[in-house]
């Protein structure tokens, strides 16, 4: 049974990086209708830009720093001389953010090289704490508590507080927002921003307890899909959901076929992820926690 | 009708453009260069791998000033982007259109079962750089298909008598990569330790390119094996070694490793020293050999390229080095292609990796190094020489049976 | 038939007056004329194409492959630009139809090399069930996407995509895995060898003529019309008394079954088929090509998908950077070129030029523009299916 207590922490902290990136995705699309298919090379970039800083300076939270502060910089230039253009314009949408998955894994391989690279973890969080029989690393848990602080904060930013009204009601009826003479676009970059800033931060965090490589953007991205379908996009306690549970069934998945070898590929066990999307989907087709048609 | 002028200007400036875009280079003659295709993937998942790899291979040329047996080099670079797809039309260009005496690459065993076909059909020479497909130099074998570096089995035969020998593992959990070459090492690996009395009570397959380790780190029974063998690499090997070091696996059991998971240059700098030291590992090369062919190579690429080479680098140069002794040997003439494949299956030479020859179904026989982690003065972690395994052949230790299974498969 | 129109309009060679396909073709106005001339123009061009001195075999291979390409844009682009459904996922049935086309020629007609169970037609076979296999995957992943829309829809034919990559990926002992499937078609299998380049580009222009005949018939039918409709408002469409879910489930059957013959020929080009031809690379190239030649024109993304394919191999002497080309197109396309190449062939002084050199009765202007509006809105708030 400890093996599976170890299993569920993986999930939930794997969970709550796809939290940070999915929540970005969610919020930007509740609010403005655009699907950011680059949000994953938000997550590359940053960490790229997070290895770089942290390397030569030799400390880990400048570098989270300036991969957050670079991402959100990215994300209001892309928001407001491109995509601001082409609001209701689904097609360009789509065009304009394939282009910059591509230009920024290009630019990616071309600065930073094709090996995978890794940050040192801050010593802050270094080592592991004993948990009844198991040992569980410290750094694990940290990113566990900061996702549910991030996720329990965003909240109550947008239940609680005038900001949180304005985007609640920019999301609600646009129009009727820029008619109670609410600057609405200033709202758009700031979260437009604000989701880059999370990927970006995602980015670092993410990879200093792991590695990244060409072709993370994407992987990212597609679990980041997986999250926002089931959990239903535009909203933030469906990131949260469809996070947790994402990773916990993909820790789960796979743990069993290590118990069970030979039974299943694990690259075939990626279609676990899928399952629970597919039967989301035929049930609610807005997701868990998507507005009802 | 047709009068107006615009339409055929655009009419001659498309075909044009289209017969300039065309056109290709002429047959080569005895005066003009060699031309070799190098077929790496300089983009997608492979480029790390790919760009060492064609420095590597440049590097040796350039030491010969771009010159053998009298006849200038012109090396013609294509990216596979590992794609079988897109690796076999690159091939296809440079042997149709850029007319290519000799192709050298690929990386990826994807690529080079995707092109092996054709190239077999067009019998142009090719020089595989890295792709370890067992298959390539046994079932799947062609008198034009030479390999410079090695199959996945050969890095693991001999370790099932050393592990269970020298290091005294006879149960083993094994970890590799869920892909075709992964699948390959590991099996080879198991059917090593099974030859030698062992026994593979474990084995797990991470997800090429996964970079979430924890739950396989997890799922390890430790407690019911000698030791774990992690035969990883790239996004999946830093990230295991740093994890492992958190979830305490190795206070548990003993980790061993294929050299690529904690290789010199490429993942050992990005691993937490404290994680790696002391893993015991086995490779076809180390950056720690002291040999003049080595000392010689290090000293004139880092010159060249301002860093030290690694463990890709050293091969595709070791590659391009058996590729230009054939060409010496066969004094520039590589257009008598019966001559020059003769020439070229009994070049020997002392490289980097080691002494340098290929078997009677050209494969290299190869050293496999065994090395541990170190911690230097310097604090950096770096892998020194531990054994030496010599002669090892694509068949180490197997019975003729497996064998004539394996060369002629139904 | 009408007499023939004013004097600035030649008549056809060789046709005398009172021959009826001479009448009709000058008939036609400037635009269709123009349009007729196009396509006959185009297939003249491609048969003399492979014959001409500077095109090798390797560009007649690139030539294959752009229209083997463009069968699978066109595909795209019923989806695309007649029903107004963006997928992100059509590589899944072109890699349906190359894997599966395979795999039965492989292991079910040809299981050793040489001993096939009859030699003649199992190449048309393989291919039938490649197509067939293509159209039923279409089938089971249309009753999920159809269920979502706008965004959703975009998502969710990625990630299907991505599971079909990864079966294929994992199910080792059908598809040989990341390796790939190597299927080496016996000659004499009712085709020439694929390494006969020429030859086999004529299979593949005699394929490509077909199904976009077939396509031009199906989006000129009242099917397709309707579909445009759906496209411009499902919900008009809906008080008329269509059947939406059924027209567009049609669609999504039939753009998959024309990716699948773009995708069994692939696997007959190359004679190898790999994970990678699924991935989502070949999904977004795919829709690059339906965008940059203008969506709802159908020729326009076979225009786009030969630009694409020979872009990417004529760069590939000067540069590494294909993605990166490839994403500012992207951009340059949605900035400067939202309508596509088509869009800009429509444009006042590319007409002015058919109209000079076509003559023509009346304006082309005054023909009604069926241009796909580039403002498919997200319409999340329309009732679901």
């Amino acid at each position: 049974m400890d093996i599976w207590f170890t299993h569920t922490l993986n999930g939930l902290s794997f969970g709550m990086l796809l939290f940070l990136v999915a929540a970005g995705l969610s919020l930007i699309f509740g609010l403005m209708r655009v699907l950011n298919l680059a949000h994953g090379s938000y997550y590359l970039l940053g960490a790229y830009v997070g290895i770089t800083v942290s390397r030569e300076t030799e400390m880990f939270w400048l570098g989270l720093l300036a991969g957050m502060a670079s991402i959100c910089v990215l994300g209001i230039l892309m928001q407001k001389l491109l995509l601001d253009r082409y609001m209701h314009d689904e097609m360009a949408q789509i065009l304009v953010t394939f282009g910059f998955l591509f230009i920024i894994a290009d630019v990616a391989l071309w600065i930073w090289g094709g090996h995978p690279q890794s940050i040192v973890k801050p010593s802050l969080f270094d080592g592991s704490v004993q948990i009844g029989s198991i040992q569980y690393p410290v750094y694990k848990i940290f990113l566990l508590g900061l996702g549910l602080i991030l996720a329990i904060g965003m909240g109550l930013l947008q239940e609680k507080t005038r900001v949180g009204a304005v985007v609640r009601a920019g999301v609600d009826d646009e129009e009727m927002t820029r008619g109670l003479g609410i600057n609405v676009p200033i709202v758009f970059t700031a979260v437009f921003g604000l989701g880059a800033l999370l990927a970006g931060a995602a980015g670092v965090l993410g990879t200093a307890n792991t590695a990244v490589g060409p072709a993370y953007d994407f992987e990212i991205l597609v679990f980041a899909f997986v999250v926002v379908i089931v959990g239903g996009l535009g909203s933030l306690r469906g990131a949260l959901v469809g996070a947790i549970f994402i990773g916990l069934v993909d820790s789960y998945a796979k743990a069993v076929i290590a118990e069970f070898p030979g039974t299943l590929s694990p690259t075939l066990a990626q279609v676990t992820i899928y399952a629970p999307m597919a039967i989301v989907l035929a049930l609610r087709p807005n997701g868990l926690f998507g507005r009802a048609s | 009708m047709f009068r107006n002028t615009r339409f055929w200007v655009l009419g001659v400036l498309i075909i044009g453009l289209l017969s300039w875009g065309a056109c290709g280079g002429d047959d080569a003659s005895s005066d003009e260069p060699i031309r070799i295709g190098l077929l790496h993937p300089h983009t997608g998942a492979l480029a790390g791998l790919g760009v060492d790899m064609t420095s590597g291979y440049e590097h040796y040329f350039e030491e010969e000033g771009m010159v053998i047996a009298g006849r200038p080099i012109e090396i013609i670079v294509e990216d596979s982007e590992g794609n079988p797809s897109v690796g076999l039309d690159k091939l296809k260009k440079l042997i149709e259109r850029e007319n290519v005496d000799i192709v050298a690459g690929p990386v990826s065993s994807g690529v080079a079962y995707g092109i092996a076909d054709y190239i077999r059909q067009s019998e142009v020479p090719i020089f595989i750089t890295q792709a370890t497909a067992n298959g390539l130099t046994q079932g799947d074998r062609a008198p034009n298909i030479f390999r410079t570096a090695f199959s996945s089995d050969q890095l693991h035969l001999p370790m099932g008598e050393y592990y269970v020998n020298e290091l005294g593992y006879s149960k083993v959990a094994g970890l590799a990569l869920d892909y075709a070459a992964g699948h390959e090492h590991l099996t080879a690996f198991k059917n090593a330790l099974e030859r030698a009395g062992g026994e593979m009570v474990q084995e797990l397959y991470p997800r090429l390119g996964e970079t979430e380790t924890s739950t396989y780190i997890t799922s390890i029974k430790a407690d019911e094996v000698d030791a774990v063998n992690a035969i990883l690499w790239g996004a999946t090997a830093v990230p295991f070694v740093n994890q492992q070091h958190e979830f305490g696996l190795r206070d548990r059991v003993p980790l061993t490793s294929l050299g690529s998971t904690v290789e010199d240059q490429l993942e050992l700098p990005n691993q937490l020293p404290e994680a790696a030291e002391g893993i015991i590992s086995y490779l076809a090369y180390c950056l720690c050999l002291e040999t003049p062919a080595n000392n010689a190579f290090k000293t004139s690429y880092e010159a060249a390229e301002g860093k030290l080479p690694n463990y890709y680098t050293a091969i595709a140069f070791t590659g391009a080095k058996a590729l230009g002794e054939a060409i010496k040997a066969v004094d520039g003439n590589v257009s008598d292609r019966e001559a020059f494949l003769a020439a070229a299956r009994e070049v020997t030479f002392d490289g980097p990796m080691g002494p340098f020859s290929y078997d009677e179904y050209q494969n290299p026989v190869i050293n496999v190094y065994v090395r541990e982690v170190k911690i230097g003065a310097d604090g950096e972690a770096y892998n020194a020489l531990v054994d030496t395994i010599e002669n090892v052949d694509q068949f180490w230790g197997m019975s003729q049976a497996e064998k004539d299974a394996l060369l002629n498969p139904s | 038939m009408s007499t023939p129109p004013t004097g600035r309009s030649p008549r056809p060679w060789g046709l005398a007056p009172g021959n009826p396909l001479g009448d009709a073709i000058a008939s036609l106005t400037g635009r269709r004329r123009f349009f007729l001339w196009a396509v006959v123009g185009a297939v003249v061009v491609l048969v003399i194409l492979p014959q001409l001195p500077f095109v090798d075999t390797y560009w007649t291979g690139i030539l294959s492959r752009m229209l083997i390409f463009a069968i699978f844009a066109m595909s795209l682009d019923l989806l695309i630009g007649y029903t107004g459904l963006p997928s992100l996922g059509h590589a899944a049935f072109f890699g349906a139809g190359a894997y599966s086309a395979g795999i039965f020629y492989k292991d079910l007609l040809c299981p050793d090399r040489g001993e096939c169970v009859a030699v003649v037609g199992n190449f048309w076979f393989a291919l039938l069930l490649g197509i067939a296999i293509s159209g039923i995957i279409a089938a089971l992943f249309g009753l999920l996407v159809l269920r979502t829309r706008g965004a959703y829809f975009i998502m969710i034919t990625l990630a299907l995509a991505q599971m079909l990559w990864a079966i294929t990926w994992g199910w080792r002992s059908k598809t040989n895995g990341d390796d790939g499937l190597s299927v080496v078609f016996e000659p004499g299998a009712a085709l020439p060898s694929s390494f006969n380049a020429e030859a086999f580009f004529y299979v593949v222009l005699g394929f490509f003529v077909a199904a976009t005949a077939l396509m031009y018939l199906i989006v000129k039918s009242p099917f397709g019309q309707a579909l445009q409709g759906i496209r411009e408002s499902e919900t008009r469409m809906l008080v008329l008394g269509y059947n939406v879910w059924l027209y567009k489930y049609l669609a999504f059957i039939l753009a998959g079954i024309f990716a699948g013959v773009a995708g069994s020929l692939f696997v007959y080009l190359n004679n190898f088929v790999s994970p990678l031809d699924i991935w989502i690379l070949p999904s977004a190239e795919a829709f690059l090509m339906v965008v940059l030649g203008g969506p709802g024109t159908l020729f326009g993304p076979a225009i786009g998908a030969g630009f694409i394919v020979f872009l990417e191999n004529f760069l590939s002497d000067y540069t590494e950077r294909w993605l990166l080309i490839l994403g500012i197109i992207y951009v340059v396309v949605v900035l400067f070129a939202p309508r596509g190449i088509f869009g800009i062939a429509r444009s006042e002084w590319v007409r002015k030029i058919v109209r000079d050199t076509f003559g023509g009765r009346q304006p082309v202007a005054a023909a009604p523009d069926r241009q796909l509006k580039p403002h498919t809105q997200l319409k999340e708030d329309e009732p679901g299916e």
